[in-house]
Formats: C-alpha cells, structure tokens, sequence
C-alpha cells in the first residue's frame, strides 16, 4: 500500500515539476511588459497588504504596486498590549521586506495625493503618476477632529491621544500612563457607531487597568461612553468584576458618558452632567473613511464607501476597489481581521475579473480576541456570506465566549490570542 | 478480538492518509494515478483563504494553532466536519465550522488538497 501511494506521490511529484516550470518561464516575470495586467494597491495595512500579496500568490501574472508612507506599519491590533505593559513597540511592527523580495510587489513608500478615476491613474505627493488597470484603496480611518469642542489633531498629538492608529500615538498614551499621579484617574472615551475595532476601547480600558493594579493602585478607568452597549459587554464586565474590583467604571451616553468638548489646559472632559477630570485623557473621536477616499469622491453621505459586496468594487467609481474599515461591508465590523479577509476575496475576484471569468461568490470570516488580563481572553467570531440582504454573518455559526467558560478556557484563549497575531502577521506581511 | 483487528486497521489508514500529504484523499480509492488538474473550484478558493488568517498562509501556522499544511484532503474533510458536529474540542473552531454546509467543507478540503500540490516542488 505504501508502494503504491509513493509512485502516486512520484508521479505528481513530476507533473508538479513540469507545471512548476512552466510557471517560471511565463508567470513569474515582474518587469512591467506591455500587456501585463497592474493593479496599483493604496494602503499597506490589514486590508491592502493582504491583497497585494494574495494577488501575486494566486496569479504571479499580474504587477503589483504598493503605496504605503511608512517603512514600518504598526498594527493597532495588540496596541493595548504595549500600553499594558505585555509587548513592546517592536512586537507590532511589520515591514514590508517579504512583499518587496518574496512576492515581487512593487513597494512604494510614498503617499497618493489623487485619485483619477476616469484615466485610471493614481498621482504620489513625491509627483510620480501610476496607470493602473484596477486600483484597490485600503485607507484606514481619518477622525472627526472637530465633532468635540476644544478637541483637534494637535491635541490628540501633544494631550489627549486617540492611540487608535498605532505608532507615536502608541508611544505617546503609553508614556503618560507610566508617568500618571497614583490617585489620578484616566478617562477612556469611545465614539458612537460605527467605528474601527468595536472591543477595542474595552480591551484597552481591561489592560490599563492591569498596569493600574501593579503599578497605580489607587488610580481608576472611567470610560465615558458614547453609545448605550457595546462589544463583548457581559463577558467585559464579568471579567472587570472578577479582576479589577471597581477599578473599571463604564457610563454609558445617557448616564453621563456623551462628551460635548474637552479642555486640554484644565485637563477635563465636558459630559452633560459636568465636567470629569484625568490624568491622562484618550479621547477616541468619530471616524469616517481615510482621507484619499473621500478627497476621491468614493464616499457617500455616511463618510463610507459604499462597494459591489462580491468584488468590493466601488459602486461609484468602477474600476476602484474599496476595503477594510473604509468600506461598507453589510454587518461586518471594521477590524483588521475583517480587512484581510475582504482583501483575500478581492485579490481573488480582481484575478476572475482579469482572467474575463466570473467571481466566486464571497466568504468573509471575523475572529476577535480581547485580552482582559495576561491570561484571560474573550472572543467574538463570525462567518458571513452574501444573501439578498448583502453581506451577513451566518445564523447559527459564530458567536461570543460562553459567558460560563472556565478558567482554563479563558487562559487558552489568551494562548491562542498570541497565535493569532503571529499567524495573521505572517499570512499579511510575512 | 476481531474487534482490535478492525481499529488497528482503521488507526493504520489515518495514519497512512495523514502521511501522504498533498495525496488528496483518494487513498481509499483504486482508481490509480488522479491526473494533476490545473483548475481549482472558485467558491473552494474564496472558502479556503479565510482558513489561512488563523492557520497561517496555505496552512503553515507558525503559531499555537495547529498548522494543517499536507494534510490530506480526508483528514481535513473529517477534522472540519468533527469541529462542526462538536466531535472535536475546540474554543473558537467549531463556531466558525458551523457557518460551513457539508458541501463547503469538501470544497475547502479539495482546494487545500489542490493548492498543496501546486507548491510542493
């Protein structure tokens, strides 16, 4: 039987060998000819990473080029580690080195400044023009500096970081918690929906109060939100109950949490029942979709840009493809997860679409992890399909954490947590 | 007696078809040599790639999550139907495998079979 499975195996070995060599000699080329399909990829994040590579991985005929401003992208997943104390800056810090030397996309570190939907072409602040046949925009978030009075980009750079864009805004609110007056609180202000990384805030407030603890026990988290329930909630407050005593204070909008404005000087954040002071003050502001898509007219009245759910084609310019948090993508959340796996369905779809084939129908997952202390981890996951109500998450599959899990269950899941970001890094950057 | 025999039997089959990797299932079969097919099922493509955000790219985990790169097209096809029937212990796999009709789990088992011999050399 082992005989016979090895000549099977031998067999494919050499058909594979010949395949292999035939991809190499008219697949694999990366200088740009003359009738090779591009697609030009903006944003080197969760979303547009994973799409120059899959593209590339899946049909190596088509030249990939990738505009991202920074050498290094900081993920803002597994940001509320450093601030915690469990991770280092350098933990969440991905290059772009595998996508340049293994994947062959051409990586330009520059930023689009125009978009020119009619002649397909994408113009870089350093001047240069690309022509693309498809462009695939992954943005990110852009905050609305100017919903809270008092409150603007300097302010979230010098005073009252938002820290949800990973990097200096990382360092900045990481520096002011180790600096914070033991007895100082700090206020957490998360913005209505919808918004990137709906748990996020909550992960943030469960791990600085865990730096709390150690370090500043008399100090306490308000979170003064502007919603009435959020992400995960029972299982959060569960575990603050469980491990945080009252260090973990939530005021939902009508009970005191709507911030109005903020004070940078007195130190104070505006609420409709007065004014709450911090020590250290994380103002998370309404978002909309990241500035290129706006300034390219792919938004609509929502600030987001509504997309073809097979192909995230954009329903307002054809030929540009919209992912991640800037999209509109039936009822799933902006998260990293999420981008990734649409930029996966898109690179697909751009190939059948390149290929003149018709696209698969698309399957979208969300996995979220959110550590509530070192060994205790709560998840949400969900799997979506499209119906003829657009992208839906699938009845029956997905769900939350039993909210009766046991200890070990919570501690696996922070194990797996950690799996998590290797692996997603690696199958995005790596 | 006979009853040792037969699990022996059936332990020396998994282990047989978890040893033949990228060899996609037909272990059972006697058809003989399955030509390569250079096409792979669409829907099987846009299904599988979720797989790799957690398991890693075609499977090669290089995290806690169990890597499935290899295995073969059966073994994928029972582990994923188990996870969903609650068969096999798991903290988030079996919410995800139950988003999956038994359909979809072939077609997933049949790409990562496909795509696993396209990169074996």
């Amino acid at each position: 039987m082992n005989q016979n499975i090895s000549r099977r195996g031998f067999n494919k070995l050499v058909l594979t060998g010949i395949a292999g060599s035939t991809l190499g000699a008219f697949g694999m080329a990366t200088p740009l000819f003359a009738n090779q399909k591009h697609v030009v990829v903006i944003g080197g994040g969760f979303g547009g990473a994973s799409a120059a590579k899959y593209i590339r991985k899946l049909d190596p005929s088509i030249a990939v080029t990738l505009i991202e401003p920074d050498s290094t992208f900081y993920t803002c997943p597994f940001s509320n580690w450093v601030m915690g104390g469990l991770k280092a800056m350098k933990d969440i810090a991905q290059t772009f080195d595998v996508l340049k030397n293994r994947y062959n996309v051409d990586v330009i570190h520059d930023t689009a400044v125009e978009i020119d939907a009619v002649n397909h072409s994408v113009t870089l602040m350093g001047g240069k023009v690309l022509n693309y046949d498809r462009l695939i925009v992954s943005p990110g978030i852009d905050f609305k500096y100017d919903a809270l009075e008092g409150y603007s980009r300097e302010a979230a750079e010098t005073v009252m970081p938002h820290a949800y864009q990973a990097g200096p805004q990382t360092e900045l609110i990481t520096r002011q918690l180790q600096e914070l007056r033991d007895g100082d609180n700090v206020l957490i202000c998360p913005p209505g929906n919808p918004f990137r990384c709906p748990p996020g805030p909550y992960e943030r407030a469960s791990l600085i109060a865990h730096y709390l603890k150690e370090h500043k026990p008399n100090s306490k988290v308000i979170i003064l939100d502007d919603k009435e329930k959020f992400s995960k909630q029972g299982l959060f407050m569960k575990g603050w109950e469980r491990l945080y005593g009252g260090m973990i204070e939530w005021r939902s909008a009508s009970m005191g949490g709507k911030v109005l404005g903020v004070d940078t000087k007195a130190m104070t954040v505006e609420t409709e029942f007065g004014p709450e002071k911090g020590g250290l003050i994380n103002i998370i502001p309404p978002q909309v979709a990241g500035k290129i898509a706006r300034d390219a007219g792919l938004v609509d009245s929502s600030g987001w840009c509504p997309v073809n759910p097979i192909t995230f084609e954009s329903s307002i310019h054809p030929g540009i493809h919209v992912i991640g948090d800037a999209c509109i993508a039936g009822t799933m959340p902006k998260s990293g997860f999420a981008a990734s796996s649409q930029g996966k369905v898109t690179a697909a779809g751009i190939i059948r679409l390149m290929q003149g084939k018709v696209p698969a129908p698309p399957s979208l997952v969300n996995t979220c992890y959110s550590l509530v202390a070192p060994g205790y981890a709560v998840s949400v996951a969900a799997v979506y399909k499209l119906t003829s109500d657009g992208i839906v998450s699938i009845k029956g599959a997905g769900g939350l954490t039993p909210m009766d899990a046991d200890e070990d269950q919570l501690a696996e899941e922070a194990t797996y947590a950690r799996g998590w970001y290797k692996n997603i890094a690696q199958d995005i950057w790596g | 007696m006979l009853k040792q025999v037969s699990v022996w039997a059936v332990a020396g089959m998994i282990a047989t078809v978890t040893l033949t990797g990228c060899n996609s299932g037909d272990a059972g079969k006697t058809s003989g040599v399955r030509a390569i097919e250079d096409e792979f099922n669409p829907r099987g493509q846009i299904l599988a790639l979720s797989c790799a955000s957690c398991h890693g790219t075609d499977g090669k985990s290089v995290g806690i999550m169990p890597g499935f790169y290899g295995k073969s097209q059966v073994y994928l096809e029972n582990a994923l139907k188990q996870f969903k029937n609650g068969e096999r212990y798991s903290t988030v796999m079996e919410r995800h495998a139950k988003g999956y009709t038994d359909e979809e789990i072939t077609l997933i088992a049949e790409y990562f079979g496909w795509a696993c011999q396209q990169t074996t050399n």
